[in-house]
């Protein structure tokens, strides 16, 4: 794995806790996410994965604990300044921009964030993007024109155009069919042959499996289980939090039993 | 692009035309096209923060007060006229910056209530002020030493001037960073803010070129009506009409806010000379229609695509009303 080649981590979440008024959404977690590694975010619904997310994307607001990003500490920097350093994301509800074509929206990113923003280089790296998530066809459409997987590839085209070198995804695999989420997972593995390292947020298991190198596990905010896929799955820990402890401690005996 | 070349000869013929005009045309048109173009330019300010940022500034009007005000003020301090009226829009774009820093902060209805709050406010502080504003007795400007007739015309001039003038700067802003950065946070400020937009610069800076253009003719009005007090200079049924005529002519296009400033005075004017009883009555009913039937404005009407998805909202509108009055008969 690329974590033992290369031990500077990329992206390093330290003890990061978040409140809403007295409920704890995510309490003293911290991850790493090293260069070229794919990690997956999981947890039940309300686990704090999507605050997490926007704790590094400087959209949470007031927390605790640091954010540091290839060294450098960039929790407290406004979003837009997150950004520009090489951190993008997705939504997990697509937050297209309505009144733009499906290629001016790729290129606000281009515009906003590329080191050369000649408008004739921003309009090639927007158009590299949607081609790359396979959109170069529907440029000049509207986004209320796309399907929802569309939308998705869209939402992945923007993220690009930032030219980053974090990529956040937040369930850009919801809602889409098997043949949508397999096109979607090619894609992923394609994005980070290109030299990007990863943060997957979803409930598909299948493809979490699939293409994570590493998956943290979240629950009611804590940071329950860190680690490959194959070990973290089968964590009693785990399976509790996602079946319930019966179930969990059913599933222990039947692995030892056989 | 053959559109915008196809608009912008347009323009200039129309240009051509209103430059012949008031050596043709008696004062009372000379006055009633100086209004067009002055509200016009309110309008165009109104689409830069409404129609590109999609925050609601109804309170726009105060910086109309706060141009008037600067300019009588200065003129009567002696100032030199165009460095009153460049004191204007700055002054009003600084008045902008400084109150949108908090206020742009609000999203929504609550900036929209926070800006008409703005103009009532400077209602107040100006009548608090007394002395150089002469507080609720009003203030006279210096009368210009120039025959009537052609200080009309030099203030027709002036007004559309400067319509031209924020047109062109609504044409450089569609096509620049800011414009796109607007239209952007429009839609999704969270998902322009990730994709490197400082929304909050983006969104002062459009307020405060809005505060210009608005300033810069309040200042002119105060010119040409050479007597100015809150009730007019801060009169929000200025930028009401503005807004009016900006969502005729088409919200967010560059010329649809001088399109809507001329079809709303020539269909204010045939109900005003035709029907001097009603005249309310009747601009309502067609501002509803307006909203109702053309809610993106006269302008994308041009186009095939936009009478079509005019007709398909008319054909809808009266299957609605048909299946509503089937449904009574059937009863």
């Amino acid at each position: 794995m690329n974590a033992q080649s290369n031990p500077a981590p990329i992206l390093a979440v330290r003890d990061v806790s978040v409140r809403f008024g007295g409920v704890v959404a995510v309490r003293d977690v911290s991850f790493d996410l090293f260069p070229g590694e794919i990690v997956g975010l999981i947890g039940p619904n309300g686990a704090g994965k999507t605050t997490l997310l926007n704790v590094v994307s400087g959209l949470a607001g007031r927390h605790d604990g640091t954010v540091a990003f290839d060294g450098e500490t960039i929790s407290g920097r406004k979003p837009h300044v997150i950004a520009r350093k090489g951190i993008a994301r997705t939504f997990q509800i697509v937050q297209p921009f309505k009144n733009l074509t499906v290629l001016q929206n790729v290129s606000i990113g281009a515009m906003f964030c590329a080191p050369n923003r000649l408008s004739s280089e921003t309009r090639a790296l927007a158009r590299e993007a949607l081609e790359k998530v396979g959109l170069g066809r529907k440029a000049d459409i509207l986004p209320t024109q796309l399907t929802l997987s569309e939308r998705k590839r869209l939402e992945l085209a923007r993220a690009l155009s930032t030219c980053p070198r974090v990529l956040l995804l937040d369930e850009v695999m919801a809602g889409l069919n098997h043949t949508e989420i397999e096109r979607i997972v090619a894609l992923i593995r394609e994005i980070r042959a290109d030299g990007l390292s990863i943060v997957v947020v979803e409930h598909v298991m299948k493809a979490i499996m699939a293409i994570c190198d590493r998956i943290v596990v979240l629950r009611f905010g804590e940071k329950i289980a860190d680690g490959p896929p194959d070990a973290v799955v089968n964590d009693p820990h785990v399976v509790s939090a996602y079946l319930g402890e019966r179930f969990a401690k059913r599933h222990a005996a039947q692995e030892v039993s056989p | 692009m053959t559109g915008s070349r196809k608009s912008l000869v347009l323009a200039l013929a129309a240009l051509a035309v209103l430059a012949i005009l008031p050596f043709v045309i008696g004062n009372y048109w000379l006055r009633v096209l100086t209004s067009v173009f002055m509200v016009g330019v309110v309008a165009q300010g109104l689409n830069v923060i409404v129609g590109f940022a999609g925050y609601h500034a109804f309170g726009n009007s105060a910086f109309f007060g706060v141009g008037a005000y600067v300019v009588a003020v200065t003129l009567n301090a002696g100032w030199p006229l165009p460095l009153a009226f460049v004191a204007a829009g700055l002054a009003s774009a600084v008045v902008a910056g400084v109150f949108g820093w908090p206020l742009l902060r609000l999203r929504g209805h609550y900036f929209a209530i926070a800006s008409v709050a703005l103009n009532m406010a400077f209602i107040e502080v100006i009548l608090n002020l007394g002395g150089v504003t002469g507080g609720a007795q009003g203030l006279p400007l210096p009368i210009s030493p120039m025959a009537p007739d052609l200080l009309y015309r030099i203030i027709y001039f002036l007004m559309l001037g400067a319509l031209v003038a924020a047109t062109a700067v609504v044409w450089v802003l569609s096509q620049s960073r800011l414009g796109y950065a607007l239209r952007a946070l429009k839609d999704s400020e969270s998902g322009a803010e990730v994709m490197g937009v400082d929304t909050v610069r983006a969104k002062i800076t459009a307020w405060a070129i809005s505060a210009a253009m608005t300033g810069t003719v309040g200042g002119i009005w105060a010119y040409w009506i050479t007597f100015i007090e809150v009730s007019s200079a801060f009169d929000i049924g200025i930028s009401m009409r503005a807004y009016i005529m900006m969502l005729l002519g088409g919200i967010g296009t560059v010329f649809g806010p001088v399109a809507g400033a001329f079809l709303f005075q020539i269909v204010a004017t045939m109900i005003w000379a035709e029907f001097t009883h009603i005249h309310n009555l009747l601009l309502g009913v067609f501002l509803v229609a307006v909203v109702m039937l053309v809610p993106n404005g006269v302008l994308p009407l041009l186009s095939r695509a936009g009478w079509r998805a005019a007709s398909a909202r008319l054909g809808g509108a009266s299957t609605r009303l048909s299946h509503r009055l089937f449904a009574r008969e059937e009863r």
